[in-house]
């Protein structure tokens, strides 16, 4: 059997995702910063708006994807070249993926308090979690521990499926030949739009959406991961490297 | 450095130039040659290859190994090397100089006079 | 044990890069693998490191498979053209990460190699020219100290000094810890002195797998008055013939001793590089 070298690859991989990690959540520190100053100075006093933002889980989620596809490429690379086997660096791929995501999560709800924070007694501007912003379109509930968890087990969810789409997407392209791409390159967006105005049709009268049963939806949203991960694999498991 | 050519095996090429070495001096008796890493990156040869020449000579009883600092040429190398190139002179030397001066018509009095001129 | 290659058949599309090849790679030797521009010698290389997979066969190193071998894969290290690396690597942290996944990485050693050849530490890896990318792979292969070192190709692009300093480096690091060594390359004069298991490959196929002093006792070059050369040859393997005028030149298989040739005639021993073009262009059944 073979023996697997995860700890450096793991260490390799690890070490980039906190370096990519760390700059974008600098980055959405200091949008998030600059949108509070600009409105905190720009706004009267006593104007009476509520205006209420969440732009952190969306870029998280971009994040995320984009990380997807990155590690594919350059790791699966220098794993090759430096003698780790496709099983053993897919492993570490997941770990990762379970690391940067558990980071943005962590990182969201820092940014969060914080700016919350920032905001005290300034009733005219709000963070508001994503979770929240689709399921309590109206008001602002109460946070309570239940509420708490739904958001973060959204928000990770959410991560995780971005990071498995995007290794699905790599891979799919990095396994495709040039018409095949063409062809998954317009079906796919094509797919997901259709898809989009298909429920937001059938939803049309229930706006706001009812909070969820957030049990499922986290497993669905796994799951659904967990498909594109193991497509991924096996794309991959007798994929050719070839330089860039 | 003397080039190696390519119409013979590298092994002895290295054995005949450690022995005109030992022959002319240049590798005294009783002291150390050059590593065989040193003879390798000089000739740019493997050092596998470069050693197989030093066991040549080694198997000669011309050189022999000090445990710990290298090769060293034995006592009495080079006088056993006379005696065996003095050996081998007839036919290194001789026959070939036989078989071009009968190609190019010389007889053996018109060698013997060019000899005679010729030695000092 | 060492480097097995066991059937190996490799096709791209149509076209068949390796067929049926059988080969083993003897331990702690230098082994040359000759052969002209696409025989086959980078796709054999790309597949004993698993960068690919072989549509028939398989390879073994030190007796187990390589396939997904974390612990044999890490025996090895693979010099070969294109760039594996990110976009923003630099050297130096190259040779970090080459650091955390072989242990036996020394960092100090390739430090001082880039010195030697001047590589910049603080440039990006794909920012280097074609031929300053092969030093730093060259650098990582000295330094990783795997039992397997292949190199494929490994001069090409540098100019006439740095091949003469990697050779240096090369022999130095053999001599000081050996290692199992794999060379392909078409400067086949500049490599024959290194060379020991010589193994030549054409068209996917292996046509030789000797010791190299052996192949070269396979043939020798015969050379006199044309008249008296065709005389003599009757009864002799003949290889290739050419002529000069009144002078010609015959390849025959086999060797003769000097005594026995006619007055007039030389014999000749063939270097590597003849020996290799006999083989591939004249005519010898592979």
């Amino acid at each position: 059997m073979k023996d697997i070298n995860i700890k450096a690859m793991f260490t390799y991989q690890g070490t980039s995702m906190v370096k990519a990690f760390a700059i974008f959540w600098a980055v959405l520190f200091i949008v998030t910063t600059g949108i509070i100053l600009m409105v905190r100075v720009f706004l009267p006093e006593d104007a009476i708006t509520n205006s209420q933002f969440s732009i952190y889980e969306m870029a998280a989620f971009i994040m995320a994807l984009v990380s997807g596809i990155v590690a594919l490429r350059e790791d699966l690379r220098i794993a090759v070249q430096h003698g780790v086997g496709r099983p053993t660096f897919y492993l570490s791929h997941l770990l990762s993926a379970l690391f940067l995501v558990g980071m943005l999560t962590i990182g969201g709800v820092i940014l969060l308090y914080l700016g919350t924070w920032f905001l005290t007694g300034f009733d005219a501007l709000t963070i508001k979690p994503l979770y929240q912003s689709i399921f309590y379109y109206q008001g602002v509930p109460k946070i309570t521990v239940g509420l708490f968890l739904e958001n973060r087990l959204f928000d990770f969810g959410l991560y995780f499926l971005g990071f498995g789409l995007g290794t699905f997407l790599s891979l799919l392209f990095y396994r495709l030949n040039k018409p095949w791409t063409i062809v998954v390159a317009i079906a796919l967006p094509l797919a997901f739009i259709v898809t989009l105005s298909h429920t937001s049709s059938g939803n049309a009268g229930k706006m706001p959406l009812s909070p969820p049963e957030m049990g499922p939806v986290f497993l669905w949203m796994m799951l659904v991961s967990l498909f594109f991960l193991a497509v991924s694999w096996l794309l991959l498991r007798r994929a050719p490297v070839k330089p860039l | 450095m003397a080039q190696l050519t390519e119409h013979s095996p590298i092994f002895q090429q290295i054995a005949e130039l450690l022995e005109d070495a030992i022959l002319s001096g240049a590798y005294e008796e009783e002291t150390q040659i050059p590593s065989i890493t040193e003879f390798a990156t000089t000739y740019k040869i493997n050092p596998a290859t470069a050693l197989k020449g030093v066991t040549l000579l080694v198997e000669e009883d011309l050189l022999y190994k000090r445990r710990g600092l290298g090769m060293f040429v034995r006592e009495g190398a080079k006088s056993k090397l006379l005696k065996k190139r003095r050996e081998e002179f007839a036919v290194t030397y001789i026959s070939p100089l036989v078989k071009e001066a009968t190609r190019l018509e010389l007889s053996k009095e018109d060698v013997l006079e060019m000899l005679e001129r010729r030695w000092k | 044990m060492s480097i097995e290659i066991e059937n190996i058949t490799k096709c791209f599309g149509k076209t068949t890069a390796l067929n049926q090849v059988n080969l083993t790679f003897e331990k702690g030797k230098i082994c040359g693998l000759l052969g002209n521009n696409g025989a086959g010698k980078t796709t054999l290389f790309r597949l004993i490191a698993n960068h690919i997979f072989p549509s028939e066969g398989t390879i073994r190193v030190d007796g187990e498979e390589v396939w997904d071998n974390d612990r044999v894969l890490g025996k090895m290290f693979l010099v070969s053209e294109g760039n594996l690396y990110p976009e923003s690597m630099k050297v130096k942290d190259g040779f970090r990460s080459a650091g955390i996944f072989y242990p036996g990485f020394d960092l100090e050693n390739a430090n001082r190699l880039a010195e030697l050849f001047h590589l910049p530490l603080k440039k990006k890896i794909a920012g280097l020219s074609t031929g300053y990318k092969t030093i730093y792979k060259l650098v990582l292969g000295l330094s990783v100290n795997t039992p397997y070192l292949l190199l494929d190709e490994p001069v090409l692009g540098l100019d006439a000094s740095h091949r003469e300093l990697f050779y240096k480096l090369l022999i130095e690091k053999i001599a000081e810890s050996p290692c199992t060594v794999l060379l392909s390359t078409h400067l086949i004069q500049e490599a024959a002195p290194l060379v020991e298991q010589t193994i030549i490959i054409e068209e996917g196929k292996i046509l030789r797998n000797r010791p190299k002093d052996d192949l070269l006792e396979e043939y020798c070059l015969i050379t006199g008055p044309s008249s008296k050369l065709e005389e003599w040859l009757p009864g002799k393997k003949i290889v290739k013939k050419a002529s000069l005028g009144g002078l010609a030149s015959v390849y025959i298989e086999g060797t003769v001793e000097e005594a026995d040739l006619p007055q007039g005639f030389t014999k000749e021993k063939l270097s590597l590089q003849e020996y290799f073009i006999l083989l591939t262009n004249g005519g010898i059944a592979s």
